[in-house]
């Protein structure tokens, strides 16, 4: 279960386990990785403190024979000592650390741990720090280092409190762990890249909230009913035509009539939709903003087809294609938010793909709803397409008011934003000229537009039938 | 500069911001406690001391050391003591005195160390507190009995000379006994790795 924001964790815990601590995923731990602190030299170093003390403690020795003063040798004594001490109580270094996270799912404003189990397997370690680094999305609620001892034979358990701040893909990119002994004499560090990403989610209000399904069922479950098509409900029968399929001939009213008759059926109540989502950069606020409604409405419109049996399927289309063939259940629905939570790392100034493979595997009777700023001439191209092809299609195009802009803009900076203006309203123009439903989403909006798109698109489809 | 303790400086942010940071939210108490020692020990060498004009320079050598704790650097701070250890031992002020000049100096050390390890607001396990009480006790109980053990011997004036050997004799075999047993921990651990 995700910690939520509001049920306030302790501000810090660290928690001993059972000697015998279970295996990494068994423990409350999910994603977890590990680094070895075996068997590296960078443990074994003196540090700082052990080179000042053995050479203060040698100096004052040296100097109290010289002056031939004994009292001397007293200022040095208690730093031999230590040293002394040190160096006997000195064993080598064997543990391990795994950092992991304590929910599989984590959304937008949910607080969750992060876990650093520190194994000491056979050795005490006296004193050892660990400091993780956090990417973007994610803020720790007060911090992300500890100092703490770990006995030999047990496992310590550090768990940070963090906030995540932004849906999409944080990751914890790098730990830094410092062991010494008891003095701080001997010991070391290490800094060690992790591979830990932590997939965050839309919040679950804001995508289930904003469109039910009973409405859905409403407007998408029936829209196609008026229509002929190949599902099994009966229509109406009528005399056979050349083109018609031979499979479609009702044998029993032919034979009584002495002709050739065929079946007309309605199609299937429940249609198939695929959703086109534009994975386009944030370059700045109001990008960000977008691309944020963008993935919330397409988890929308996913949620509320499934919910009515329509099988749903999604193609992300940026610097690489990502394409889910139409499926039903709640399966598919993980799959589909999971494939969203990847639109969040769009690297900037990258190549993007067009009309990629999985275009060719939309059916011609598909709904396609495309979710895109259409700022760029390659994906209205890759619309026109579509609809080109047969298929209803229906943009939403996110727009935002409050674009953000640095500094002055130099006169070619501002001619080019004029341009790129030009270029999307002639894509729009362009689309609306094809039969495409194409649907400005405005900041203030709610996603209930989504659903007058699609009464639209009931028309635009009986214009095609027609 | 030995340990900085910046490995993990959060881009964009300067030094001295660090340094602030550092100061206001955990290590002031380790280093206040320091320079509370570092003073405490120079108004006891001043008060036994046989010279003249030593306190100008014993708060140069205080001072110093503060400023190794602002910084988080123990080199530093050692220098300090350095010049510390020197004025003591120009003024003169006793052997007890000296010993408890040492013992101080390198409690501040430890508590600037500790210092550094507290930098950035970490958790704190209770263990980390109880360890540094624990060992600041074994330091001043071991120099306590060493000191005492220095001190009679010292005093014993027929037997010194064959107890000053001895003594010594003792100390060669502690540093051998030591080092037998960091050599054996250290082809441990080289054993360890190599398997």
């Amino acid at each position: 279960m995700a910690w939520r924001s509001r049920d306030r964790v302790a501000w810090s815990e660290v928690l001993p386990l059972a000697s015998n601590a279970p295996s990494i995923t068994g423990d409350g731990m999910f994603d977890a990785q590990q680094v070895a602190l075996s068997g590296d030299r960078d443990f074994r170093e003196r540090t700082s403190l052990f080179n000042v003390s053995f050479g203060f403690a040698v100096a004052t020795f040296v100097i109290a024979i010289v002056i031939r003063r004994p009292d001397v040798i007293a200022l040095g004594v208690p730093f031999a000592i230590i040293v002394g001490l040190a160096l006997t109580g000195w064993k080598p270094v064997q543990g391990e650390v795994r950092v992991g996270v304590d929910s599989p799912h984590i959304r937008e404003g949910d607080l969750f741990r992060l876990l650093v189990d520190i194994d000491a397997p056979t050795h005490r370690l006296d004193r050892v720090e660990v400091e993780l680094e956090l990417s973007d999305r994610i803020e720790a609620e007060s911090t992300v280092r500890a100092v703490t001892p770990v006995d030999g034979g047990t496992t310590r358990r550090i768990a940070f409190p963090i906030h995540a701040t932004q849906w999409g893909v944080a990751r914890v990119p790098r730990i830094h762990v410092r062991v010494t002994e008891r003095f701080g004499l001997f010991g070391g560090s290490v800094s060690r890249p992790l591979n830990l990403s932590i997939r965050i989610g839309m919040p679950e209000e804001r995508s289930s909230a904003t469109v039910e399904a009973e409405r859905f069922r409403r407007v998408v479950g029936s829209h196609l009913s008026g229509d002929r098509g190949q599902g099994l409900e009966i229509a109406d029968i009528r005399p056979y035509l050349p083109g018609d399929s031979a499979r479609d001939i009702n044998w029993r009213i032919s034979n009584r009539r002495r002709e050739p008759w065929i079946t007309l059926r309605h199609p299937d109540r429940s249609a198939t939709v695929v959703v086109v989502v534009d994975a386009h950069e944030a370059a700045n606020e109001g990008h960000v903003e977008a691309q944020r409604r963008s993935v919330s409405a397409a988890l929308a419109l996913a949620r509320g087809h499934l919910a009515t049996q329509d099988p749903v399927g999604l193609l992300v289309v940026g610097h690489s294609v990502r394409w889910l063939p139409p499926r039903l259940g709640r399966n598919q629905l993980y799959r589909i938010a999971d494939e969203l939570i990847s639109v969040s790392n769009v690297p900037r100034a990258s190549l993007r793909m067009y009309r990629p493979p999985a275009v060719s595997n939309i059916g011609r009777e598909t709904i396609v709803v495309a979710i895109s700023p259409l700022r760029d001439p390659l994906m209205v191209g890759l619309i026109a397409e579509l609809r080109s092809r047969g298929n209803p299609v229906a943009v939403l195009v996110p727009t935002t008011d409050n674009d953000v802009r640095f500094g002055v803009e130099r006169p070619t900076t501002a001619m080019a934003r004029r341009l790129a203006v030009i270029e999307q309203t002639a894509g729009l123009h362009s689309l609306r000229s094809r039969g495409v439903v194409v649907i400005e989403w405005g900041d203030e909006e709610p996603v209930t537009v989504v659903l007058e798109a699609i009464t639209r698109l009931r028309r635009s489809m009986r214009k095609v039938a027609g | 500069m030995a340990d900085r303790g910046g490995r993990v400086l959060p881009a964009g942010r300067f030094l001295m911001t660090w340094h602030l940071d550092r100061l206001a939210r955990v290590a002031t108490g380790a280093l206040v406690l320091a320079a509370l020692l570092v003073g405490a020990t120079a108004y006891l060498v001043l008060a036994y001391s046989q010279a003249e004009r030593v306190l100008g320079a014993l708060l140069v050598g205080a001072l110093i050391v503060a400023i190794g704790g602002v910084v988080g650097s123990t080199t530093t701070a050692a220098f300090g003591l350095v010049v510390f250890g020197f004025v003591t031992t120009v003024a003169t002020p006793g052997p007890i005195v000296m010993a408890v000049a040492g013992l101080a100096g390198f409690v501040a050390l430890m508590l600037i160390d500790l210092s550094i390890v507290l930098r950035r607001a970490p958790l704190i396990d209770r263990e980390i507190w109880t360890d540094t009480a624990a060992t600041i006790g074994v330091a001043i109980a071991a120099g306590a009995v060493f000191f005492a053990i220095g001190w009679v011997v010292s005093s014993i004036r027929t037997w010194q000379v064959l107890l000053v050997a001895v003594g010594f004799a003792a100390v060669g075999a502690c540093v051998r006994v030591v080092s037998a047993r960091h050599r054996a921990a250290v082809s441990d651990a080289v054993a360890n790795r190599h398997t």
